[in-house]
């Protein structure tokens, strides 16, 4: 079962010092206090939490944006946080992020190919044209027509822009995707694609997944587990079905009581009934 | 709707914004009515037409230079052919709108006491200062901001998203419009205050008799707090009725992938315990 475990964070946390006047001695905001979870290879693990409880914090320091105060992080096996240098530039390869906004994580100046180019040249030996039907592989991995790969960014609507960051992401073959807020940008019915998207690559790659999201009900259908943020405490961590249903801690029964939908919710129980 | 007089009724609207290639159609025909008292949510996707409708409401398609055609009858005026002046009276005063971001709404650099002053400055000229500062007192803590004696001489940065929004209901609801339209009120907000969000609107409409319009494109919001709902694609309304039947048994094919799209929380995990797949 040990073997299973890809990524185990133990004790991180996380502060910023706040300024509180030009005089005045700074105080301390701990984002992330004490936060423990470990995530399964091939498992998808939802972060739940308001904004401000320090979900994303943790998904930046996992892919090594941001260092945490104390604590300690391995993955796949190795002291992650210790990594430095060219280490470090090998291994992120395994670790890949996909953010909120596909407007602003994409370079408007590149074309398709050469977004996808980009970890391409840096991860594999490809060159010229195997280099460019691996990217071209990539797009349709995603649901994209290959032959549009020297279009630009804006050519794309939200939901086709998140897909070519799914498939940036993907070209390095990573163990790991951080997906931040990844759908909350965009429009109802191209969530629903993304996730679903984001589902059937995981389960055919194999691979796990830290998806952060305010939204419990899609953290209830693509995660098998979960961890509820409140204020940098992660209050509770366990099976999603588990947690949901019946929730120990006060705080995740606030956030399932303010979920939206009671009364569809209602209608369709009394439809299987 | 068994009223025999809607509160405002909205017959063949069309909006059409001004391009470099001509008229573009935003709202193609919609039609809807809605009774005192009554809540609609009006729901679609972005690009649907559905903010379109709220500004048509409003009468601020002006800055726009949108033409609309149609009819938009509300407490029995002939809305389309009002003047600029007329609608100034009316707007604020009859009808009020709550914006989805407060932060905009709200002018940065005058408190927030001020701010739910200018109402009754604008529309009531009769009333003292003394009169005014008392109103927006009990205003505030109508909305729920405690400390409200304090927190009247706050500007809005001083305040948390969850109580700008409110303010800007309190400002809304000043002068007891018959009509309020909510432009995705919450989609800014988290969770927990996007419920306490909901729950106010609807309690002080219901205390004050206030219809309701919540423009959204979430149906999880808009079927727990109205009755009616009109579903809008591509500037069309494709589906519209009690929100029970649109919700168990959705006729056109938009709405079911709009259902589909968000799958109920409870339906996932949660229910099976499976894995993925």
């Amino acid at each position: 079962m040990a073997d299973d475990i890809l990524l185990e964070v133990k004790g991180l946390i996380r502060s910023f010092a706040l300024s509180a006047g030009f005089f005045a001695k700074p105080r301390q905001l701990i984002a992330v206090n004490n936060v423990n979870f470990q995530i399964s290879r091939g498992e998808a693990f939802g972060l739940v939490g308001e904004s401000g409880s320090g979900k994303s914090t943790i998904g930046r320091i996992i892919a090594r944006l941001s260092q945490p105060s104390a604590g300690s992080v391995t993955f796949d096996g190795t002291d992650w946080l210790a990594l430095k240098g060219k280490a470090l530039r090998e291994k992120r390869r395994d670790v890949q992020m996909i953010f909120q906004s596909p407007y602003a994580s994409l370079d408007p100046r590149w074309r398709v190919r050469d977004l996808l180019a980009e970890p391409l040249k840096s991860y594999t030996d490809l060159t010229g044209s195997a280099l460019t039907s691996r990217a071209a592989e990539l797009m349709e991995q995603v649901g994209l027509h290959s032959g549009w790969i020297n279009r630009f960014p804006h050519q794309f609507s939200g939901g086709q822009r998140q897909r070519i960051a799914i498939a940036r992401a993907l070209a390095s073959k990573p163990k790991l995707l951080i997906a931040d807020e990844p759908v909350s940008a965009l429009d109802v019915s191209s969530q629903a694609q993304i996730l679903q998207l984001l589902r059937s690559i995981c389960t055919e790659q194999g691979l796990a997944m830290l998806f952060i999201s305010h939204d419990l009900s899609v953290v209830d259908h693509l995660c098998q587990r979960v961890g509820v943020l409140n204020h940098g405490i992660l209050e509770e961590v366990g099976p999603t079905g588990q947690i949901f249903r019946n929730p120990q801690s006060s705080y995740t029964r606030r956030l399932i009581e303010a979920v939206p939908g009671k009364k569809r919710r209602a209608a369709e129980g009394a439809m299987h009934a | 709707m068994v009223a025999a007089s809607p509160l405002l009724s909205v017959g063949n609207l069309t909006v059409d914004y001004p391009s470099r290639t001509g008229l573009i159609r935003a709202v193609d025909g919609v039609s809807f009515s809605i009774s005192a008292g009554s809540v609609l949510g009006v729901v679609g996707e972005s690009g649907s037409g559905k903010s379109s409708v709220g500004f048509a409401l409003m009468g601020l398609t002006d800055a726009s230079k949108a033409v609309l055609g149609g009819t938009i009858t509300f407490e029995g005026r002939d809305m389309l052919t009002l003047s600029r002046s007329a609608w100034r009276q009316l707007r604020g005063d009859r009808i009020a709108m709550v914006f989805q971001d407060a932060m905009a709404t709200l002018n940065p650099v005058m408190r927030i006491g001020d701010q739910i002053g200018e109402v009754f400055r604008w529309h009531r000229p009769e009333m003292s200062r003394r009169a005014i500062r008392a109103a927006c007192l009990e205003l505030l803590e109508r909305v729920g901001i405690k400390d409200a004696g304090r927190r009247i001489d706050s500007y809005p940065h001083q305040l948390s998203g969850g109580m700008r929004q409110r303010v800007v209901i309190a400002a809304a609801i000043a002068l007891k419009p018959s009509l309020l339209i909510a432009d995705e009120p919450t989609t800014a907000l988290d969770v927990t205050v996007q419920a306490q969000i909901l729950e106010l609107m609807q309690t002080l409409c219901r205390e004050q008799g206030t219809a309701l319009i919540l423009v959204s494109h979430d149906l999880d919001v808009v079927s727990d707090v109205c009755r009616d709902v009109v579903v809008m694609k591509d500037g069309v309304v494709v589906e519209a009725g009690p929100v029970d039947d649109v919700l168990m048994n959705p006729q056109h094919a938009y709405t079911q992938i709009l259902l589909k799209a968000r799958p109920g929380f409870g339906s996932g995990h949660m229910n099976t315990g499976a894995p993925h797949g």
